[in-house]
């Protein structure tokens, strides 16, 4: 089991502070909410502790190791990203095959995660075929081939329909019950409200709000709170 | 990582689409090349009956160029066979074209990384494999595997246009001994790798695929140009430019470069040739796995 902790992160691009001593942490058997308005920072924040963006100062990790150390990173942390980077003209199984054999993952987990997320009537179909929603499942596929203890999702929730909506409630909880940790940056907070067990809440660059949902949020709707949150922050920077 | 990037370029259309416009310009040439010089002598066959046919230059000029595209344009001949079994399909006598093949490797290299930037597969890649020098090598280790095929695919085209045109042609026999024409196609598949490895460096410094395929055509397009123009400016005898990078190419695969055609001689021999080229694509690559390792990749 494997605990996210990100310290004092900050990130700059030239004068633009994107990222300002950021710090929280995600715990096994959690599900952490990470919150923003656009450009608050959150995936400058994830991006950091994926090793995708270099960090002016601060840390992120994964049992105290950065991502970029971790020996085998698809065993211990699965991430969906950016829709995924599908290529539209691969099949969905080619993508799954490609991200399988970088990883030196067995070939029979691509089929298996294929059956997991629902997505084996369109596996040999081209991406460009795919709704928003079937490339979110295709991604998390992904996320989910090398078994990782960890998930770091933004917006998982894009483009999924209310059926797909509950397949991933069901799929954080059930990853969380066994014992995985999940960071999860998402708009959608009826969602975040009905997986959440922890919220962390940024505001241009800064975290806001840090605790257990049912702390912060108590006689109040998760929205008027957040609303309050990131009243000052509001807006596009 | 290079099994996963060459599953990567197996299971999309542009890779084979690039071979196939590669193989489609080398029968191009190849039937251009056993073509022209049947035209020529049939039109020459009209002389005297108000057609005019042939170099029209100068009396002094034709004989200095005469001798040089008569050689490359008489298929019995070792310079004429020689061009066809060039990999790089610069026409007859390597005199200096760019080429199709050329083309087409670079922008192999440059669309094998420039894709993954486009479409944000370098993210998902970069996830699993966080070594960017691994990225760039494995990268590198499969547009040369795809370069290495398709100039095996090239050099089976030109192997059966020099069977036909020693075949067809009266009086003509082989005059390559099978180890100089080994040589030529073995100098033209690393030339080919090396030409794929310098697409792959300008993509990944380059980052934007228009961009890249831009910069890479233009250099395709613009350095036999500027090596035309230094060469008749300087009187043929000006090598400078045989260091720009197709030219090397050039030379490394049959040892002829426009230089010849011009009166002058060769700069360098074939391993030279390739060695300038190699330290070309060192370069480039050092340089582009530099930023590359040092960018933020989102």
């Amino acid at each position: 089991m494997t605990t996210i902790r990100v310290a004092g992160l900050n990130k700059s691009y030239g004068e633009f502070q994107a990222v300002h001593d950021v710090g929280f942490t995600a715990r096994p058997g959690r599900i952490v909410g990470l919150l923003g308005p656009n450009g608050a920072g959150k995936t400058t924040t994830l991006h950091m502790l994926l090793g995708l963006a270099a960090a002016d100062a601060g840390s992120a990790t994964f049992d105290d190791r950065r991502y970029a150390d971790l020996d085998s990173p698809s065993r211990v942390v699965g991430a969906l990203l950016d829709a995924g980077g599908l290529h539209p003209g691969r099949t969905g199984r080619d993508h799954l095959r490609v991200l399988a054999t970088a990883a030196r993952l067995p070939g029979h987990r691509v089929d298996e995660v294929i059956d997991v997320v629902g997505l084996r009537p369109a596996a040999h179909r081209r991406v460009r075929t795919y709704s928003l929603g079937m490339k979110q499942r295709l991604g998390i596929a992904g996320a989910l081939l090398g078994s990782p203890d960890v998930l770091v999702l933004d917006e998982p929730a894009n483009g999924l329909d209310p059926a797909g909506m509950r397949w991933l409630r069901g799929l954080l909880r059930s990853f969380a019950a066994d014992g995985g940790t999940v960071l999860l940056a998402s708009h959608v907070l009826a969602e975040v409200a009905q997986v959440a067990d922890d919220l962390v809440v940024i505001g241009q660059g800064r975290v806001v709000a840090d605790g257990p949902l049912d702390e912060l949020v108590t006689d109040r709707s998760l929205e008027d709170v957040y609303l309050d949150l990131t009243a000052a922050t509001e807006g596009v920077r | 990582m290079y099994r996963a990037e060459l599953l990567k370029l197996r299971t999309t259309r542009t890779p084979w689409i690039i071979a196939a416009v590669a193989l489609a310009g080398m029968v191009l040439t190849q039937v251009l090349q056993i073509v022209l010089p049947r035209t020529l002598r049939a039109l020459e066959s009209l002389e005297g009956s108000g057609v005019t046919v042939g170099p029209q230059a100068p009396p002094e000029v034709a004989a200095d160029l005469g001798p040089a595209i008569a050689a490359a344009t008489d298929l019995g001949s070792a310079e004429a066979q020689r061009g066809m079994l060039d990999l790089l399909g610069s026409g007859a006598g390597g005199a200096g074209s760019s080429g199709v093949t050329a083309l087409c490797m670079l922008l192999l290299g440059v669309l094998a990384v420039t894709t993954d930037f486009r479409t944000g597969g370098i993210v998902p890649t970069a996830l699993v494999v966080p070594d960017r020098m691994r990225i760039l090598a494995g990268k590198a280790g499969a547009v040369g595997v795809v370069a290495l095929l398709t100039g095996a695919a090239l050099a089976l085209v030109t192997a059966v246009g020099l069977v036909v045109a020693v075949g067809t042609t009266p009086g003509a026999h082989l005059a390559l001994s099978p180890g100089e024409a080994l040589g030529v196609w073995g100098r033209g598949l690393v030339v080919l790798v090396l030409f794929a490895w310098l697409g792959l460096a300008v993509g990944t410094l380059v980052r934007s695929q228009v961009a890249a395929v831009v910069v890479a055509a233009s250099l395709a397009l613009v350095e036999p140009l500027v090596q035309v123009a230094v060469l008749i400016l300087s009187g043929g005898t000006s090598s400078g430019t045989s260091w720009l990078p197709l030219t090397l190419g050039s030379l490394a695969s049959t040892g002829r470069g426009a230089a010849e055609l011009f009166g002058g001689a060769a700069a360098m021999g074939p391993l030279p040739a390739l060695a300038g080229l190699a330290a070309w694509a060192t370069v480039l690559l050092a340089a582009s796995a530099l930023v590359f390792r040092r960018r933020d990749l989102a």
